[in-house]
Order: C-alpha cells, then structure tokens, then sequence
C-alpha cells in the first residue's frame, strides 16, 4: 500500500471549486431535462421493472449495470440518475485538467472546464436513461487509469500501476467499449505535450509502455470474456459487439482517419455549422501552438505524427468495430460520426489545446484564447438548452399519439378488456424534429433527434406502460396460420395510413396499427409474399 | 475602456457582485416555477418551434424589438435561459438605476431596492410572451444606462462618444418597445427629486447636470421617428398618436387615470396589495415634503413629485390605444413610481422611518413573491387545461372520418376558450389579459396550435377561409348543427376547410359575419 500513499486523493480547494462549478455549470445547461422526466426508447421496460446487473450481458457489456445497481438499485430515478452522472463527469474532468493534464489552476482553467464540460457531446449519453449513470461514470475510472498509468513516469511501481489502470480500464470497456477512445485519446495528448516540453524520450517510454500495456490488456481480457459469454450463450451476436478482422485494420486505418477529419467540420443536429467551426478553430490553433513550441525539428516533427495519430484515437473504437455496411445503424448512425463515442474523445481534445492556447507565450493569442472559449460555452449552453427543449416538446408530441392510438384501440367495437393482443405497429412516427430548426448539410443525429421515442417492435413496452391493466403480449408478429378472412381483406385491401379509420384492424388475438406510408408498404409486401408463397 | 468606466464609477465592487449574485438569485427563485415549465404565449406558437428573425418586429414600427433575442440566441426560444438572460438583465438595470439614483450604498439597501423592483408582479406581464421576455427586461436596463451616461456628460471629457452611446441606448429602446419612454421620464424625474430633496442641488445645478440628458433624449426620439418614416410600419393600433385638438381632453382623462391607477386592483394585484403599496408612497412623500424645509422647497418638492408620478403616464397620455391599468405598461411606469418611493424612503435618516422602509420592503417583496408564486400556479393549470382541450379538439380532427393527412385544408378557429381565469378566485376591477384572461389558443393561432402537436402537417397556412367555402353544407351546418366545445358538432370537415368551434360568442358571431355573405346557395 505504500505506492498509493503517496497519492494525494484529497481535493484541492481550487479543485473542489471547478468541480462544483463544472457541476452547475451541467445542471443549469439541462435543467429543464431534469425537471422534466422524459426517457430514450429503450427505457421503458428499465423504468418499469428496473435493470439487474447482469441486464448488460447481452451485448457483452457486462459492467454496464455495475454502477446503477449499486448506486441506484438499477432504477431509473428522475433527477437522481443524472446528478450523480453529472457530479462524476465534472469530478472526471476536473482531474483530468488538474491531475493528468496538470493545467495549472487558477481563472484560466474556469475557463478550460465550463465549456468542455458543457459540450453537446454529452447530450446522447441523456437520451437513454438507464444507461446515463454508468455513461458518465466511466470518464471518471478512465481518467483513475490514466492517472496510474502515467504515475510509471517517476515511479519505481511500475507493475502496480500498470495493473491498477489496465483492472479500471477492462472495468469500463466492459461496460462500454468505446470509452477507450478517452483513454488512448488523453494518452496520446500527454506524450505528446511532454515531448514538446522536450522531455528524454527514453524517459518517456515508460508511461507509454504502461499506457499500451494497459490498453493491449484490458481489450484481449474483454475479448476472452466476449468468446467464452458467447460460448455460454449467454451474450448475443449484435450490431455493436463485432470486432473487425485483425487484416482489416491496416485497410480500415486511413479511411478511419479521414472519417474522423470529416467527423470534425460536418454539421450535425445541435452540432452546427458555427461550433464545428470554433472547435475547430481551436484545434488547428493549438495544433500550431504546438508545433511552434517544439523546441527541434525532430519534437516538432514528433508532433506533427503524434496530431495525425490523434485522428485515429479520436476514432479508435469505430477503428475496432465491424458494422455491416448495409446495418440499420450504420447507415442511419455511422460508427464514425456517433456522438456519443464523440463523448469520450473530442472534451479531452478540446481542453488539450484550449489549454495550448491560453497559455501561450503571446497575449493576443490567449485573449483570442479567452473570446473563443466564451463563444464556445455560449454555443454549448445553447446547444443543450435546446436539445432539451426538443426533447421535451417531442416526447410531449409523442405522448399525445400514443394516447391517441391507445385511445382508438380500446374504443374499438371488438377489443376486450382484460384481454390480451399481439400489437403489430408497421412504421413509427418521430416528432422530434418537428421543433429542431435544422441547417444545411446537417447529417446523421439518430439518437440526438431522428429516432422515436417508441420503436415498432417494442409495442407492449410503451402501449402497456400506464395501462390499469396490460393488453399486450410481448410477441409482435402474425402468425400464417392466424390469417382470418377478416385480416386478408384488411391485408390485401382496405388497410390504410393512419390516422384514417382503416389504418386499424383489431380481431380476438391481433391488433394491427398501419402508422406510416413506409411501415404499410412492408406490411403488405410481407403479405403478399407470404401468399404468393401458399400453394 | 477601464478609465473609461473608472470615471463613470461602473467599475464593480466585491460588494456589487454579492448584491448581483443575492439579487439575480432571489429573483430567478421568485419566477423558479415559470422558468422550469416550459410555458409560452398565444404570440409564441410559431416562434417556440421555429425561431425569431431580426426584421419580425418591423411591421409593427419595433424595428429594434428582436436585436437581443437573435444575438443571443440566435432567435430561439429556449427554456430556463429566456428568463435566466431576462433577469440578469433586469438585475443589472435595477443595480444601474440605484447607483444612478445615488441611494444609500449598501448591500441590504440595493438588494431590497432590486429585489421589490423585479418581483412586482408587473413583471409577469413579460413572462406570458416568450418570444419578448428578453427584450422587454433588456429595454430597462439599456434606457437607464442612456440616462445614467447623460447625467456624467456634464464632467465628462468624452461629451460626444458619451453622448452617442447614451442616444443610442434611448434610440434602441424605443425602437424596441416605445412605452420604455415612462420608465426613462419617470427614472430621470426621480432622479431630479432626489438630486433636489436629499442630495440638496439648486435647480440650476440641476439644469446643468440634466440638460444633456433632455437633449439626447429628444434626439433619440427624433431618430426614431425618422427611423418609422423610413420604414413606414403597417398601420397597426400601438403606433397611433393623439392629434393637438385632442389634448385638452385626454389631458384631464390620463390626470384621472394617475390618481386612479393607485387604486385599480388587477389580477394578482389585489386590494390589500395595492393597500400597502399607496401607504408607502404616502409615507415616501410625507417624508420627501415634511419640514424642517421652508414652503417654496416644500412646494418644490410636492411639484417635483407629482411630476415624477405623472411620468407614469407618458404613454397614456400620448397614445390613442387604451394603455392604462395594463401591466406590462405599468410595468415601465407604475411599478419604477413604486420604486422610486421606496428608494425615497431608503434616503430617510429617521430611525423610525428607515424600521419602517425595512419592515414594507419586506411585507411588499413578500406579498410579490407570493402573488408570483400564484399567478404561475394559475398560468400553468390554465395551460394544461387549454392544451387538453387542443389535443382533444385534434384527435377528433385526426380521427373524423373525412380527414386526410395528405390534404391541405383551410382552418378556421371559432371562438376561443380562456381558462386560466377558471383558477383565480380573487376580485379585481380591471381584467388584464396578460396576466390573466387571454387565452392560450388564441382564435387567430387556431392553425398553428392544431398542429403544434400533430404528426401531420395538413393546413394551407397561406389561405383563410373564403367566401366560397361557406357551401349550403356550412351555411347549414353553422346555422342548424353546430355547437361549441365539447359537443360532438363542434368540429366540422370536409375536403377544404376545418372549422373548429370553441365557444358560443364566436359561433353567434360567425354567424352573423355568414348571414352577410352573398345567397349563392339558394
């Protein structure tokens, strides 16, 4: 235990300070979303019944629920979920800053911590309420890691902390694998900063070294434990848990890098045209603070390597994964451009070279530092505000066509209290972006905007949610041979969009909802050829 | 700029920021419940989902009105902040026109002076409109810092660069929301008593001081016309001037209306409020006018306020549409006299009369702070209300037969139903819609409401009814069949039009507007 003695793990008074105010900062940018309990699509059955900690073995996320189970009895609570997230990630990157990045604390670093803090990324880790605990815990443990990791630099432990950042690091790729990309992102930035201080480079392999090892570790333990959950069946082959092939990485390496150059200059919903622009701005300014600062051709050119690889870090987990190019996801929601990965690698980037900036040896630059960290805090905070607003007015929007379907279900002719159907929802209408004022050329923002609050294929989650009592089965398909007359004529020919009166057709076990143009089509083609098929 | 502002004393101190921080914080308690609901306006249907444009207050001569809300946020309406940048706002005029007035400098005596400024409940009337929230609490504080700067220009060394600031804060203003003119001649007629009664200035020293301020004043005034006639507005009711043959006559009307708007109770400013608002301007200018001063200061002094109370009614006096006893007028008039007497009272060395400034500045800031609390209460039950009624009205819609989503059709909203006055309870003698009787789904709104909500969009919102869809089917239906909310027949379709049919008055006033239509169905 000596090693760890000598860690200071009592907060500083300036520390606790951007920490309480990096957390205010978060509450007031969402406070309508704390007042107002609204939740993802996946969230209805975890609000309902609660989530186990084994809920995230599935996907092979087998720490995600660690924390909500803990923490919160794996419920989702209104406003308690959200500030205990809040508290950690303040608390993340506020070490991050003081502990890892040692940006020396005083009225610049407020001015580094509120608008990375503040920034929008977050905004699709608080689309899903039951994951929103962990999500925002897991910067935290990163940056635990990162802090181990980095103290092999002076430190005779090596072994200790080495294994004490790749344990923290396995616990939260566990959990979610993309949070690496905080981890190899920070530790990237620092090895880069500390050769531009002109640090001994065989001084500096050691934290590298622990930072690999760790990284190496954390991902062949997670990939043992994915191949022997599946080989108990009990994790499922999904969209989001395929890893690439080991001969595609050299393939995927300079798309990935591109994508992720893209990912910075294209506007997405509550990304827009004028944040990636001050982003931006700040990146490639403190990209040529650095490069000037390097002391040799040799620490600059180190540099210029180090800020390409940068692109890749940023990226690393859509490096790793392997989505079919034809997936649902990807096309809607390309691994590359996903905000939510964005989350754990573009605030610590961010804070890097704000940092470059307001430290540099020129005045004009660092007021040029101080304007642009102002428009940027500004421009998070009404980025935030307004995510929250369209979420609130969506899910309101939402709500009332639930009620209204629910409505005309239950005031049908022939449905039966106490009696159970099998709800089959062809289509599904998102209101959300009908209270965004989109720009041009935005792209993407699946979970940000576009997706609805209730998916076609989870009917008796949402259409049982306030019901006295339940009225539908857990099953969503019709069976062949429960085609009644009745329903083939309905199938063949009257069926309609709703809200037309023929857009539903209820009978004693089916009740079958035509939502959009889209989801009828599908539903007759998938008739028809289901008859085209019967002798 | 830091000289600048040195010579001007706008430098803050540490105790200035803990009476911003005490002040900004009280008042964002006191309107907590509106700034957490997402609340808006019949004006605000369109602007809450898509956003403000610079040049939307032009049609009406406010050319000025969106500046704020569309540099600040690009002119969206977003919740929390809209007040959050509102109060902050407000805060910082109040703190502005306590230093202008040259109070006592102390932490208790600016924040009580701020925090019973910003919680009368005239400041709600801002609240109900989102979409002007920021500008109309920005306009304080931009002609209170135009007066503040005239009132330096006598000392100054920067006369012109001042003076072209101070103009421009007048100008804006009053291109913002033109009844800001009472706030800036009742503040600048305080601020000439106080100079006068506490601070012992002779009148020419007075003149010398204020001269600057009078002629900016005229000038920015001046601009603004100029500024209209450049951009001649459409003729709409809040642009209208009295002519010359009738003042004489709305002369002795607006004198009635200063003495009466003391007493004239408006929802959430009831009686006994308005009670003990009267006996504090009393007691502030019994003390402003008692001895020991000799009767020409005397009568100096109950000139000097009857003048300032007077200013009240600049807008009144000059405007041919009815803006007395309205709040959000007040709210630039009454409510500073209201101030102005407390500030009065806050000069007093007496010790019984500063207990007693202590004692109803906390009665009245709490008789604020719970009239606030109510009106919030009522402005969100109504709210729900009337939005239950609009989902229920849509879901018929949405579900008559005849409806196709696909279509296009002429809307036409019937009447209206207010239902915020259905929890109030309390007696007033003058309705006031913002705070209370204006309805959330306005009659001319009636199409964008019934879509507000809907997965459809299914109104032509460039064309209103016509004459020719009043068919012998409506002519019947109107006549025969229809009924108000919620009968079954309020809600007529067919493949052209929707008519929605929410009250009695409007359906008899319809049909009185159809029987002058031409007999084409017989």
């Amino acid at each position: 235990m000596i090693p760890l003695t000598n860690i200071n793990f009592r907060l500083t008074q300036i520390e606790t300070k951007l920490w309480l105010s990096g957390f205010c900062a978060l509450c007031l940018a969402f406070m309508p979303l704390l007042c107002h309990f609204i939740w993802g699509n996946h969230d209805w059955l975890p609000l309902a019944i609660g989530s186990s900690l084994s809920s995230g073995i599935i996907e092979g996320r087998f720490s995600q629920y660690f924390f909500p189970a803990i923490l919160v009895m794996g419920e989702i609570l209104p406003i308690a979920n959200m500030l205990i997230g809040f508290l950690a990630y303040s608390l993340a990157m506020t070490l991050l800053a003081t502990r890892f990045f040692l940006i020396q604390v005083k009225l610049k670093t407020t001015l580094i911590i509120i608008p990375v803090i503040t920034l929008p990324y977050i905004i699709e880790i608080l689309y899903f309420r039951f994951i929103v605990l962990s999500q925002l815990i897991w910067p935290l443990i990163i940056v635990l890691a990162l802090l181990a990791a980095s103290k092999t630099y002076q430190s005779p432990h090596y072994f200790l902390y080495t294994s004490i950042s790749t344990i923290l690091l396995f616990f939260t790729i566990g959990g979610y694998p993309a949070a690496a990309n905080l981890y190899i992102t920070a530790a990237l930035l620092w090895i880069i900063s500390k050769q531009q201080q002109n640090t001994l480079l065989q001084n500096l392999l050691k934290p590298a070294l622990s930072f690999f090892i760790s990284l190496c570790l954390a991902f062949i333990a997670l990939y043992f434990i994915h191949i022997k959950l599946k080989a108990d069946g009990t994790m499922l082959d999904l969209y989001n848990n395929h890893a690439t092939d080991w001969k595609n990485y050299l393939y995927k390496l300079w798309p990935t890098i591109i994508k992720s150059a893209q990912s910075l200059t294209q506007p997405q919903p509550f990304f827009n045209f004028s944040f990636k622009v001050t982003s931006l701005t700040i990146i490639i300014l403190g990209s040529i603070i650095l490069i000037r600062l390097s002391p040799k051709i040799k620490n600059k050119l180190l540099s210029c390597s180090g800020l390409i690889a940068l692109l890749l870090c940023i990226k690393f987990s859509a490096w790793l994964a392997a989505p079919t190019a034809d997936n649902y996801f990807q096309l809607n929601d390309p691994a590359e451009f996903m905000v939510r990965t964005d989350f754990y690698a573009l605030p610590c980037v961010i804070m890097f070279f704000l940092n470059l900036i307001l430290s540099a040896p020129h005045q004009y630059i660092k007021n040029l530092g101080y304007i642009l960290s102002i428009i940027l805090l500004w421009g998070n905070l009404m980025a935030d505000i307004n995510f929250t607003k369209v979420q609130i007015l969506g899910f309101q929007a939402e709500a009332n066509l639930r009620q209204r379907i629910t409505d005309r279900i239950q005031q049908a002719t022939k449905y039966l209290n106490n009696h159970y159907y099998m709800v089959i929802q062809t289509g599904e209408i998102s209101l959300r972006p009908k209270y965004y004022i989109s720009q041009p050329n935005e792209k993407y923002g699946f979970y940000t905007l576009k997706t609805p609050y209730t998916r076609y294929w989870t009917p008796s989650e949402y259409y049982n949610f306030d019901q006295p009592s339940p009225y539908v089965l857990g099953k969503s398909t019709i069976q062949p041979q429960d085609i009644t007359i009745e329903m083939q004529q309905f199938l063949a020919q009257k069926i309609a969009v709703w809200p037309a009166l023929d857009s539903l057709f209820i009978n004693q076990h089916y009740v079958i909802i035509s939502l959009t143009q889209e989801g009828k089509n599908m539903l007759t083609q998938q008739y028809q050829k289901l008859t085209g098929a019967r002798p | 700029m830091k000289n600048i502002l040195k010579n001007l004393n706008l430098i803050p101190t540490a105790q200035d920021y803990k009476i911003w921080i005490i002040s900004y914080l009280a008042i964002n308690i006191t309107f907590l419940y509106h700034s957490l609901n997402l609340l808006w306006g019949n004006h605000d249907v369109t602007f809450i989902k898509d956003k403000i444009f610079l040049s939307s207050g032009i049609f009406e001569g406010r050319f000025s009105q969106f500046i704020p809300q569309w540099l600040l946020t690009n002119g969206q309406i977003l919740p929390i902040i809209n007040n959050l940048i509102g109060f902050a706002f407000l805060t910082l005029a109040l703190w502005l026109l306590a230093k202008y007035w040259k109070i006592p400098q102390s932490t208790l005596s600016y924040t009580l002076l701020i925090i019973f400024a910003a919680t009368q409940p005239y400041t709600l009337s801002w609240l109900y409109f989102t979409f002007i929230t920021i500008s109309c609490l920005f306009w304080c504080g931009l002609v209170i810092l135009g007066l503040y700067l005239s009132a330096y220009l006598n000392q100054s060394y920067h006369k012109l660069q001042l003076s072209i600031v101070a103009i421009t804060c007048f100008y804006l203003a009053l291109g913002g929301y033109p009844p800001v003119i009472n706030t800036i001649f009742v503040c600048l007629c305080g601020k000439i008593t106080i100079s006068y009664l506490y601070q012992h200035q002779s009148y020419t020293s007075i003149w010398h001081q204020q001269k600057y301020t009078l002629l900016n004043i005229i000038l920015a005034a001046l601009l603004f016309k100029l500024t209209l006639w450049f951009l001649p507005p459409q003729k709409v009711y809040n642009l209208e001037l009295i002519t010359l043959a009738a003042i004489p006559a709305k002369l002795l009307t607006t004198l009635k209306i200063i003495f009466n708007q003391f007493f004239v109770t408006l929802p959430f400013m009831e009686r006994g409020y308005k009670l003990v608002l009267f006996l504090m301007v009393c007691i502030a200018f019994i003390t402003a006018t008692t001895p020991p001063k000799s009767i020409s200061q005397t009568i100096s002094a109950i000139g000097l306020l009857f003048i300032t109370v007077v200013a009240s009614a600049v807008t009144t006096f000059i405007a041919v549409a009815p803006t007395e006893y309205v709040a959000r007028i007040d709210f630039y008039g009454l409510g500073f006299v209201y101030t102005f007497s407390l500030a009065l009272l806050m000069f007093c060395r007496v010790p019984i009369i500063k207990s007693l400034t202590l004692l109803i500045a906390l009665i009245l800031i709490f008789m604020n702070i719970i009239n606030d609390y109510r009106a919030q209460k009522i402005w969100h039950q109504g709210f729900i209300a009337e939005f239950q009624i609009l989902d229920d009205i849509t879901e018929r819609i949405e579900n008559h037969p005849q409806f196709d989503s696909h279509n296009q059709y002429r809307f036409y909203q019937i009447g209206d139903i207010s239902l915020r006055k259905k929890y109030y309870h309390d007696r007033y003698t003058k309705d006031e819609p913002f705070l209370l009787s204006l309805p959330y789904l306005a009659i001319w709104q009636g199409a964008r409401l019934a879509e507000f909500y809907s997965p459809f969009n299914y109104i032509d919102h460039q064309t209103p009814l016509l004459p020719q869809d009043i068919t012998p089917q409506v002519y019947n239906y109107i006549n025969s069949i229809a009924r108000p909310y919620p009968h079954p027949n309020c809600i007529f379709l067919n493949k052209d039009i929707i008519l929605v049919i929410y009250n009695q008055d409007g359906l008899t006033e319809f049909r009185r507007k159809i029987t002058k239509l031409p007999p084409f169905f017989k």
